[in-house]
């Protein structure tokens, strides 16, 4: 998969958010509690945090407004939902390969013991 | 908590985020302000859910967010958190918060640290050359703030914000110090001089009293000079840019 060099590495911020979003459309609170809750509370975003790193990601194409509503019944019209787009997931993708490499030479030089990669909650 | 407090709790808070929107950059503020409104309404709606109120470290962290992320929006935006743009529309409040910064310094250590017994009218010479040098200081607010065109009324504003912060600061300084160290500052000639002459039972009471009157007559004085001065700085500048052109 080919990326866009000069992304990589992602902020903190930016890379929870692209994650949060690899699962689905979401809107601004929903970021914030799943940026919270993957992250184990190491990086919470508070509003204004969210808004500006949302502004700069639509800027540089990593994501995009959704144009539909994943429950329009139950849910405000004034909310707006956000969802990642190719160069986005291209952007995470190669972000999440970085880190694999971190770990694996992590384990090379017995840093890191091997792990069992415990699935998402 | 019932849960109409929780409603009252979660309303009063929605204002207190609405005037913080504020700080931020017009084109930010208009692009997400009611999106980050709404997602403020979700976060106090949630905890004051959870913990059945909004507490210290709920605004804490909010205040902290608000700080960090004005700061980069302003910067990103080319206005800058305290750029010159922005410097320059608020001269008159800077300049005014730095006087009173300095005025409250100087009255600590003049009337605690150093404090010293000797009547005022000993350096009646000093306090002539301290009051010439703040009226100059007025003067040159104003001379910046009216920016290159010279605008008269930016100036006079300039220093009337200035003069009024600074003395509003100085005022509430002594207020304090006052109260707080009235055995130290009742020491001084002055003070003991005006008690027996007055008919206030404490000294307290007479201190507290004068500073009653010096705030009721000092804020409009030092509005009137603050805004005399920003304007004679303002027309200042209009003057010498007139001349520069002419040469």
């Amino acid at each position: 998969m080919k990326t866009d060099e000069s992304l990589i590495p992602l902020t903190p911020a930016v890379f929870y958010l692209l994650l949060a979003l690899a699962s689905g459309d979401k809107h601004g609170y929903q970021l914030m509690k799943q940026v919270q809750l993957d992250s184990q509370s190491q990086v919470r975003m508070g509003t204004g945090t969210l808004y500006g790193s949302l502004k700069r990601m639509l800027a540089a194409g990593l994501i995009e407004e959704a144009g539909e509503r994943p429950d329009p019944a139950l849910d405000d019209e004034r909310r707006r939902y956000y969802r990642l787009t190719d160069r986005g997931r291209q952007a995470l993708h190669a972000e999440v390969q970085r880190y694999a490499h971190v770990v694996s030479l992590a384990q090379h030089h017995r840093l890191l013991p091997k792990l069992a990669v415990e699935p998402a909650p | 908590m019932s849960p109409h407090r929780h409603v009252r709790t979660r309303m009063r808070a929605e204002r207190i985020y609405a005037l913080l929107l504020r700080l931020y950059p017009r084109g930010h503020q208009s692009g997400y302000g009611p999106l980050m409104a709404q997602t403020f309404r979700d976060q106090a709606r949630d905890a004051v859910a959870t913990s059945g109120g909004l507490g210290l470290g709920f605004w804490l962290e909010v205040l902290a967010d608000v700080i960090r992320s004005v700061w980069r929006e302003r910067r990103s935006a080319g206005e800058g958190a305290f750029s010159v743009t922005w410097v320059g529309k608020h001269f008159g409040v800077v300049a005014g918060l730095l006087l009173g910064g300095l005025a409250i310094v100087g009255i600590v250590l003049s009337n605690v640290v150093f404090a010293s017994t000797e009547s005022d009218s000993e350096y009646t010479t000093l306090y002539l050359v301290g009051y010439a040098a703040i009226l100059l200081v007025f003067t040159m607010i104003g001379f910046v703030a009216s920016g290159t065109p010279g605008r008269i009324r930016a100036g006079a504003r300039a220093g009337t914000a200035a003069a009024l912060l600074a003395t509003a600061l100085g005022l509430a300084t002594f207020f304090v110090v006052d109260n707080l160290f009235l055995s130290i500052v009742s020491q001084q000639v002055d003070k003991i001089q005006g008690f027996h002459q007055s008919s206030f039972p404490t000294m307290r009471a007479y201190v507290n009293t004068e500073l009653v009157y010096a705030v009721l007559g000092m804020l409009p004085l030092a509005a009137a000079a603050g805004a005399v001065c920003g304007a004679v700085g303002a027309v200042a500048r209009k003057a010498l840019r007139g001349a520069s052109s002419a040469s």
